[in-house]
């Protein structure tokens, strides 16, 4: 009798906390205001103390990539010696050194970006989670940072600025399974009108894929650039990606892309936000 | 009021070592998913009510620090956290390893719900070969921190655990 009831009441608790949960996650797609001050509040409170605990742990997590990610490291270390010996003939000491120098370097050179405003962060934090694809950056919106702005390095399209404290700005990275961003291909048209299509994230590490009308003149090798649509989240004109692969199934009406990235996402260590709010 | 403050405190100090330390010792890419290991620990400590509660705040906390649909890892891992301690209760006679195999069982099904409510929420192209990692790395690191674990939540909810004897 006592069992029977305990577990009605432990039935009842488990109802109520699904109910809940359900209520946050409608009032989150509804674009609930608190929700979202609650989330940009738990941003502003945890930079400092992730960062402090980031710092205590850092001697921790050196031993950890040491050990377990000793060949990429190696990997990574002789591709950044190259690039800067080919760029400064000299080195400075220290593997974290020259890999804040190559990006401070490709920084400096944003010719795609045009008049458009920039301003440099430093990436502080990556993925918290597993399923999730962001990174945190050390700038916010006291420094004209406002949600959904591009995110560049030197070689192209990073992600946008999916939430912003005073201090600090998540971003969504390209690859996000929820991102997406209308391309053009450069150098090709149909009936006179550029060639467009929309690129989806697949999840960290993969290609983007993007699905264009059947016929479209694209060959592996051609650039995608973002495509400025009016109303659009990005400008125009920022480098996306290289087609790797086009597909055609049989009798589908659709061709299908798959896109190599041009940005690095892997360590990343500076990137430029672009103060570009067309879409607003 | 004070089995609230200590659960607190634990799932505080948790989300400190998930944003500062867990998130960054990945293994081929997945890290550790400590949040969900203090919703296991929660239900096998303090049996299906617990486990229900632990894991919903814990669940919150894990939405408030990443940019997924606010509600989701409460919603996941309230459930994992509620079916572990239904699980627990029904153990008759346990032993030493008992804890650590429910512990990767309830890791694997947790990530495996978080993916499955992610796909109705319209989160897709989660499933895939690096999932595999994801679910083997979670459930080898809860399996081998469940001791740890089960002692804090303990300790957070004092004598009112029901099940000590059977988690010891």
């Amino acid at each position: 009798m006592a069992l029977s009831r305990r577990i009605s009441r432990s039935r009842f608790t488990l109802i109520l906390l699904i109910l809940s949960s359900l209520t946050l996650l409608t009032l989150d797609f509804r674009g609930f205001g608190p929700i979202d001050s609650a989330r940009s509040s738990a941003l502003s409170v945890f930079a400092p103390v992730g960062d402090g605990a980031a710092s205590l742990f850092k001697p921790v997590g050196n031993f950890w990539h040491g050990a377990f990610q000793y060949d990429d490291l190696k990997r990574q270390n002789d591709e950044l010696q190259a690039q800067v010996d080919e760029l400064h003939g000299q080195i400075t000491s220290g593997d974290v050194a020259k890999q804040s120098l190559q990006q401070l370097l490709e920084q400096a050179n944003l010719p795609f970006v045009g008049d458009l405003p920039t301003t440099r962060a430093r990436v502080v934090s990556g993925a918290v989670a597993n399923f999730d694809d962001t990174i945190e950056i050390d700038k916010g919106s006291n420094d004209g940072i406002k949600t959904d702005m591009p995110v560049v390095v030197g070689t192209g399209l990073v992600g946008s600025v999916v939430r912003v404290s005073g201090d600090r700005s998540v971003i969504k990275l390209i690859t996000d399974t929820s991102f997406a961003v209308g391309v053009s291909v450069v150098g090709s048209s149909l009936n006179n009108a550029p060639v467009q299509a929309v690129a989806r994230g697949q999840g960290s590490g993969r290609q983007l894929r993007a699905t264009m009308n059947s016929g479209a003149p694209v060959r592996p090798g051609q650039i995608l650039v973002t495509a400025g649509v009016a109303r659009g989240l990005f400008p125009a004109d920022l480098p996306v990606g290289t087609v790797a692969s086009v597909s055609n199934d049989d009798g589908s009406l659709q061709t299908s892309l798959g896109i190599d990235l041009l940005a690095n996402l892997q360590n990343l260590t500076y990137v430029s936000v672009v103060l570009w709010t067309g879409a607003s | 009021m004070r089995t609230a403050v200590r659960v607190a405190i634990v799932l505080l100090t948790v989300t400190v070592l998930e944003r500062g330390l867990a998130s960054q010792l990945r293994i081929d890419g997945a890290a550790a998913d400590l949040l969900l290991l203090m919703a296991i620990a929660g239900g096998m400590v303090g049996g299906p009510d617990h486990g229900a509660i632990v894991g919903f705040f814990a669940g919150l906390s894990l939405d408030l620090l990443v940019q997924t649909p606010l509600g989701l890892g409460a919603l996941v891992y309230c459930i994992t956290g509620y079916l572990v301690g239904l699980a627990q209760s029904a153990v008759v006679r346990s032993s030493r390893l008992q804890p650590v195999f429910l512990a990767a069982a309830a890791s694997v099904f947790g990530i495996g719900l978080y993916v499955l409510v992610s796909l109705v929420v319209g989160r897709s192209g989660l499933i895939n070969q690096h999932l595999l990692v994801v679910i083997a790395v979670v459930a080898g690191v809860n399996a081998l921190l469940i001791p740890v674990a089960n002692r804090a939540m303990r300790w957070a909810l004092g004598d009112s655990s029901n099940l000590r004897a059977a988690v010891r």
